[in-house]
């Protein structure tokens, strides 16, 4: 009875109420996905499902290849759920790591006899400067002419998608048979944590940012601002508050993080830029900062739940004939039924409010 | 050399899909239903319309299953705006999101190929007499698909629907200033519901279209950011029916020259595609700051 109080009574325990949203959410979206095969004909639901979850768990190996997929989730998370925090937008995350990527790749190949930490850390600025100079456009037409930034972010997309490839099969191209760069130098490698896997020091790096943004959104003037922002942006603006000056800043710090999401996949993971490396970290970011409710741990835990269906999606795919959209599926289950439910627990008060008017004006 | 007659036919084939899903989404807005998720509308209503047209092997059930798919799209959308009074910007996402991974993977299942589907039947295409006949536009008149037929009239229909009717009336009320509009007895819920069905109905016209009378199946991800332009064609075409088809040409013009264009001149084609995406920000902004000065 206390939990139900709870969870109609949003003030006491917000977090306790979304991690349990999140979790029915979850296994309704398992019980609809499992439907969904017994339909096709599958059996055996219950070994579907420890492949997809358990399975990828009880090797080292299996966990080093999870925590690879997480690395780029975390990033884009973090990117979608800043700008998210003051209520913007940023659906181009998938292009300003595209640019990100490739700005990386170039000054790593390009770039000769640095060492180590020189090398890399000018690969990193490089493309947190480009992917960040791109959401920034985006921001900057949105606040001196109102443009909405889904749209141009979305065409923004499309651009970067179209000119990246271009300069990757025409201006950068290594030779061989696959659209890529050539490889960066060693210098420009980042820290490796396991020989056998991609699993390097960017997942570090994501792991801090996850602290660090905690704290900003928290502690800090800023983060109190950001989240003003976004809760009323014009009362906020009334408290002394540059909001435009806000957004371009949020913008600009989340298409950072989209540039560094390519970096780290260039510098840490392949080592060189593939033309559509991508399997969709941009869109899979809003999932996860929606879910997480902008919250950067939050974050963390839906990446690394996201990179566990990744990593077990590509094992199904491989020991059953179940294709990996059945698992990006799911995650489009879990995120519809995480914003009904949250819809559901807004409207919760409101009805209660109005089945006790009702019962008050039948007691008179 | 450019032919003048291929680009006239592909402006009115890359218009029809932004027009009827500018159109949907126009109603929606006008209510005061902000509709990102045009996209996946669109491709839901693709997908269906080639499923349908498999199995019955009649392209007009084919039809008939976009519309609906648009309906209950739409539906549902509207549910979650108004009833739930969700975001409209993440229920837009939610459903562009869900779209392009049911799609493929139903595609996988019912058809074993991810990428895309068998090809199935068209829909008829017409001839008009004696346009058909004219030099330039000859070809395009004579085989001309059937929903970029209906485009004209579907404008005109949503114009006095619009504005000659209670009903738009009531749906421009609404969306102007919903507690005036309820203070004068108007069901701001019903009215709102009606108005982004309405657009769901188009919006899986469009889709049809797509699927199944400009190609003949389903592609993967197939609508490619024309629900967006749609978008970009509702504000450009300040949010009324004349001005979203006017919209509609200006980017399916733009696009036709973008492919007409293709490996004529030397900028690599890759740029070459960029225009239409360019010119979408690029009017939206001039726009935007038009409406700014007044």
């Amino acid at each position: 009875m206390n939990l139900v109080h709870q969870l109609i009574n949003r003030k006491s325990s917000n977090a306790l109420t979304q991690v349990l949203i999140f979790l029915v959410s979850f296994l309704l979206a398992l019980v609809v996905g499992g439907i969904l095969l017994a339909l096709q004909g599958h059996k055996d639901i219950l070994s579907v499902y420890y492949y997809l979850l358990i399975q990828p768990l009880t090797t080292g190996n299996g966990i080093a290849k999870v925590l690879v997929q997480t690395t780029p989730l975390i990033f884009s998370g973090l990117a979608v759920a800043i700008a998210f925090k003051c209520d913007v937008f940023n659906i181009g995350v998938e292009g300003q790591l595209y640019a990100g990527a490739l700005a990386a790749a170039y000054l790593g190949y390009a770039l000769q006899g640095l060492p180590r930490l020189v090398h890399v850390s000018i690969c990193i600025l490089g493309a947190i400067v480009v992917g960040g100079l791109l959401a920034l456009l985006a921001g900057w037409l949105k606040v001196r002419f109102g443009v909405h930034e889904v749209i141009s972010t979305i065409m923004m997309n499309h651009m970067i998608s179209n000119i990246v490839t271009l300069l990757v099969v025409d201006y950068f191209r290594n030779d061989g048979p696959t659209a890529r760069t050539p490889t960066v130098q060693d210098s420009a490698r980042m820290l490796s944590l396991s020989g056998s896997s991609q699993l390097n020091s960017g997942l570090i790096i994501a792991v801090l940012l996850c602290v660090v943004l905690y704290i900003v959104f928290e502690k800090t003037p800023f983060g109190w601002q950001l989240n003003a922002a976004g809760k009323n942006l014009r009362a906020t603006t009334y408290c002394g508050v540059d909001a435009k000056r806000l957004i371009l800043i949020a913008m600009l710090i989340s298409g950072a993080l989209a540039g560094l999401l390519g970096a780290e996949r260039v510098l840490g993971g392949f080592g060189y830029m593939q033309v559509n490396f991508s399997p969709g970290y941009g869109y899979d970011g809003i999932t996860i900062a929606v879910i997480a409710g902008n919250n950067p741990f939050g974050c963390l835990l839906m990446s690394l739940l996201m990179g566990l269906l990744c990593t077990g999606g590509t094992q199904l795919n491989v020991m059953t004939d179940i294709p990996s959209e059945w698992v990006d599926m799911l995650s489009a289950f879990i995120f519809v039924f995480v914003v009904a439910a949250n819809a559901v627990m807004l409207k919760l008060p409101e009805l209660k409010e109005k089945r006790l008017s009702r019962e008050r004006r039948l007691a008179k | 050399m450019i032919s003048v007659a291929s680009v006239i036919c592909n402006t009115f084939a890359s218009a029809t899909p932004i027009a009827l899903g500018g159109i949907g989404g126009m109603f929606g807005e006008r209510s005061g239903i902000v509709n990102i998720g045009l996209e996946g509308t669109m491709l839901f209503s693709a997908f269906t319309s080639v499923v349908a047209c498999y199995y019955s092997g009649s392209a007009w059930l084919g039809l008939l299953a976009g519309l609906l798919t648009g309906l209950l799209i739409s539906f549902l959308h509207a549910f979650f705006c108004t009833t739930l009074k969700v975001d409209h910007t993440i229920i837009g996402l939610a459903v562009n999101i869900l779209a392009s991974s049911v799609t493929v993977y139903a595609s996988s299942s019912i058809f074993g190929n991810k990428g895309f589907t068998p090809s199935v039947e068209k829909l008829p295409t017409i001839s008009i007499p004696f346009l058909r006949d004219l030099p330039l536009v000859g070809a395009f008149f004579g085989s001309m698909s059937l929903i970029t037929l209906m485009v004209i009239p579907i404008v005109i229909l949503a114009h006095h629907l619009l504005y000659k009717t209670p009903f738009g009336i009531r749906v421009i009320a609404v969306g102007e200033n919903p507690q005036a509009a309820f203070v004068a007895g108007i069901n701001v819920q019903r009215t709102q519901y009606i108005a982004v069905m309405l657009g769901g109905l188009t919006c899986g016209l469009a889709g049809s279209f797509l699927s199944i009378s400009y190609l003949s199946m389903f592609v993967r991800d197939m609508v490619s950011g024309r629900g967006f332009i749609a978008i970009a064609a509702i504000l450009f075409g300040r949010y009324k029916p004349v001005g979203i088809l006017l919209a509609a040409l200006f980017f399916g013009f733009a696009d036709a020259i973008q492919i007409a264009l293709q490996g004529i001149i030397t900028i690599p084609n890759e740029i070459i595609q960029c225009a239409p995406y360019a010119l979408t920000i690029l009017a939206v902004t001039v726009n935007e700051a038009r409406s700014k000065k007044k």
